[in-house]
């Protein structure tokens, strides 16, 4: 299972701040997502195309930031999940 | 025929309609001239919108982002859009003019505003840091009369401008002895605009507490004895109810008469310029507050350009998926996940994250205490939020806020994990008119003084002082307004208080250049770290906020940092010399092009990024410069960090075991230095200085040599 924690417009469309999904890589997680929640489409991938990661989205796997679909995810990481911000 | 529906209870107070309307049916960029008036019920929240000779064309209803204006029945009236208004400008989309007042002499002049000036410095911070640094004299002491503020609006407000707000307050800092600003949104920029000022300037000392009343042309200094003393809301209050509801107000509470280094500038019923204590210097001159109206149109480039593309741009901004985001909860989103990142400050930054945040979640907040959302002139997001906190037998008020840095300082950092509490925290600071940033983290110092036994009963007349209880901060928070007992000492911020206080407690007042450290705990963000460092006025994140650079390029890697740093410093800046507000751009991912292009044609300054940039790198250059000539030995000395964050390691979170090194400290500084065209001690070399059109600074920096 991969722990998923959102922060601001993904906590806010899917309107709770941690998910557990089990996920090989990021590809597969962030589709998930998407197939649960249709709205994050335009959220997470840019232009709504799901190929890449938006510019507007960081993703942090246990720690580290990570935009590749490709990396892979070890059972039990965490992937935080948040749109850019300006700061309070 | 057209019936327009109302709703007050979804009313930001955005003023949008105003200006549309009056745009619409006269052509003048001037919401004097307006069917629609909107005005705040304050203290109650939102707001009261009001027709008079409304001719129903419905433009209105087509811009108000909250559907508080709606169609009832029928469709608009088919007006003609009226002919835009044309008078000649030299300069379009400003004011025009710079109002100087001598509260000593009484004397009141204006000046003309110089094209070159405006063209070298664009407005707000840029005016402001110019203006200060050729009027405020080497060695001024920051509360005497010789001191100058400066308070500056941008070429944008006024105009329709999305969240075009932001006005500029700065002076020589009593809390740091170097330049100070701060800004605050609101609708003071465009009244000044409208009043015909894009600076004023105010000097000397009153004989008597007085406020400066302005009214357009009409300038008066004027007796202010019944305002004195009174709480900044009660005082903006008490002004708005015998001037007029049209009279936008700045306002200084107790604390800033009594000259409390951290006292803050209020305007708008909870909105501050909080920063590097420019409360204090107004206290100094027996200046209670600013007054001012203005009738007169804003005149534009390209009226008819300009409402089209503020028209699209809105029209974009309300279906991005950020929006509702930001509208319901504002900064106080931030919360969360800086605990969950490890930037969270806690019980005066001893640890970097909180174990439970539960009770400041923006999600709380909301449902808890929030009843109004408020919104900044011009601005679809409202990101204002009004609450109501009430404890039985505790307290029980009305608050705007808190936004996020409220939280961080006066909540967690001073122990709460309940946003009442902090709400009602944020309500003292707001009304003692404290800063709420370094009053959480003045209060948060003299807790672990106390808990340190560096003060003790005897200096708190026999209170303990503990984390997370509203009594002690209600106590110290008094103490400091009125400057008695231990307030006296900690009035003067951690950097002086722990001078008196000894016994180690420099180790952890945690500031840079004597401004007390905002809301980021940094010692596992190098490029957040570095922005502290480097920030111009001192421990302060505004200028750039590059925590997320950080966790996207790894928290402890060097490699790029100060280059992104440095972009950092210029862009964000950018917005505090436009006078418009930052979060279109990065929370609704707003292109930069759309300042770039508004500035064109309210102004018709033809610059690209890059040129703008280079403005707010002059800018920058001079703020520092004005440091460099007022603190002796001020440099690479003065960019270090408190010594909590080299000897301690964080305790907790996730970035358990982090400190910071002065070996990568060093290697980022000189990176930076070198980048920026400084010498390693921090100074600008006289060819940067030269590049960037400051040869007038030369002769302060480098005094005796030719
Ligand atoms: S309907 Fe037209 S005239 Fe009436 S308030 Fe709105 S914009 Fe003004
Ligand atoms: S939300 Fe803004 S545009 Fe709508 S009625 Fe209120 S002030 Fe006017």
């Amino acid at each position: 299972m991969i722990k998923v924690e959102l922060f601001f417009v993904p906590k806010n469309i899917v309107g709770r701040e941690e998910i557990f999904l089990p996920a090989k890589n990021l590809k597969e997680l962030l589709n998930k997502l998407v197939r649960d929640y249709p709205e994050l489409k335009e959220v997470l991938f840019k232009k709504g195309r799901k190929r890449e990661v938006s510019d507007h989205l960081i993703i942090m796997v246990d720690g580290l930031s990570a935009r590749k679909l490709k990396t892979p995810l070890k059972n039990g990481a965490t992937v935080i999940i948040f749109s850019v911000i300006s700061g309070g | 025929m057209l019936k327009i529906g109302k709703d007050e209870t979804k009313c930001s107070g955005c003023r949008i309609c105003e200006l549309v309307c009056a745009l619409k049916n006269t052509g003048e960029c001037n919401p004097k001239k307006s069917f629609i008036k909107i005005t705040a019920n304050f203290p109650e929240p939102g707001y009261h919108i009001k027709m008079k000779g409304c001719k129903l064309c419905g433009e209105c209803l087509k811009y108000c982002p909250t559907k508080a204006l709606f169609i009832k029945e029928g469709e608009g009236e088919k007006i003609e859009t009226a002919v835009v208004l044309k008078k000649e400008s030299s300069l379009p989309g400003y004011g025009g003019k710079i109002l100087r007042v001598d509260l000593s002499t009484g004397e009141i002049k204006t000046e003309d505003l110089e094209p070159e000036f405006a063209r070298n410095y664009l407005g707000g911070r840029g005016f402001a840091a110019k203006l200060l640094y050729d009027l405020v004299k080497k060695g001024t002491d920051p509360l005497g009369p010789e001191n100058k503020v400066i308070m500056a609006a941008g070429p944008l407000s006024g105009a329709l401008v999305l969240a075009n707000s932001k006005t500029t307050f700065a002076s020589k800092s009593p809390l740091t002895g170097g330049y100070g600003d701060s800004n605050v949104g609101g609708h003071l920029a465009a009244e000044m605009k409208y009043a015909g000022y894009d600076a004023v300037v105010i000097g000397g000392k009153a004989e008597k507490p007085s406020y400066l009343f302005i009214d357009g042309d009409k300038v008066e200094i004027r007796d202010a004895e019944k305002y004195w003393g009174k709480g900044s809301m009660e005082a903006e209050k008490m002004l708005k109810s015998d001037l007029g509801k049209e009279f936008q107000i700045a306002v200084i509470g107790p604390a800033g008469e009594n000259q409390v280094y951290f006292a803050c500038i209020s305007h708008d019923f909870g909105r501050q310029a909080g920063r590097t204590g420019i409360g204090a210097v107004l206290g100094s001159k027996n200046l209670k507050a600013v007054a001012i109206r203005g009738d007169k149109p804003v005149i534009l480039a390209d009226q008819k350009a300009m409402v089209r593309k503020t028209k699209e741009t809105l029209e974009w901004c309300m279906k991005q998926p950020d929006l509702e985001t930001w509208q319901k909860y504002g900064t106080p989103s931030v919360t969360v996940w800086a605990n969950e990142i490890g930037a969270l400050p806690y019980k005066n930054f001893q640890s970097e994250h909180m174990e439970d945040v539960s009770g400041l979640k923006e999600t709380v907040m909301r449902e808890k205490i929030v009843v109004h959302d408020k919104a900044c002139m011009l601005c679809p997001m409202a990101c204002g939020k009004y609450s109501h906190s009430k404890k039985e037998g505790k307290y029980d008020v009305l608050v705007e806020g808190p936004e996020y840095e409220t939280i961080a300082l006066c909540g967690s950092n001073c122990g709460f994990n309940d946003i009442q509490d902090v709400a009602y925290n944020n309500y003292l600071c707001d009304e003692l008119g404290i800063d709420t940033i370094s009053a959480g983290g003045v209060i948060a110092f003299a807790i672990e003084c106390f808990e340190k036994s560096i003060i003790t009963k005897e200096d708190t007349e026999g209170r303990e002082l503990k984390f997370g209880d509203v009594e002690t901060f209600e106590y110290l928070a008094r103490k400091i307004a009125k400057k008695q007992g231990v307030g006296k000492v900690l009035a003067d911020g951690v950097r002086l208080a722990s001078q008196r206080f000894g016994k180690g407690s420099q180790d952890f007042a945690i500031h840079v250049k004597g401004l007390e450290w905002s809301g980021y705990g940094s010692r596992n963000a190098l490029a957040m770290l570095l922005s502290y460092l480097t920030c111009d006025v001192g421990g302060h994140h505004n200028r750039s906020w590059a925590i997320t650079s950080d966790i996207e390029m790894g928290r402890e890697l060097l490699k790029g940092k100060p280059e992104r740093v440095i972009f950092l410093q210029h862009a964000r800046p950018m917005f505090d010399m436009l006078g418009a507000c930052r979060l279109l751009w990065v929370e609704l991912k707003l292109k930069l092009d759309y300042y770039t292009e508004m500035l064109k044609v309210v102004t018709d300054l033809d610059y690209t990024l890059e040129d703008i940039y280079k403005i707010s790198e002059r800018v920058w250059n001079l703020t520092r410069a004005f440091s460099i000539r007022e603190i002796e030995g001020f440099g690479r000395a003065y960019d270090t960090p408190p010594a909590r964050f080299l000897k301690e390691a964080v305790p907790s979170g996730p970035t358990k075991g982090k400190k910071l090194s002065m070996r990568k400290i060093n290697k980022l500084l000189n990176k930076y230095y070198k980048l920026r065209g400084w010498t390693k001690s921090g100074i600008p070399t006289k060819k940067k200085l030269k590049e960037l059109e400051l040869e007038f600074v030369i002769p302060d920096l480098f005094p005796g040599k030719k």
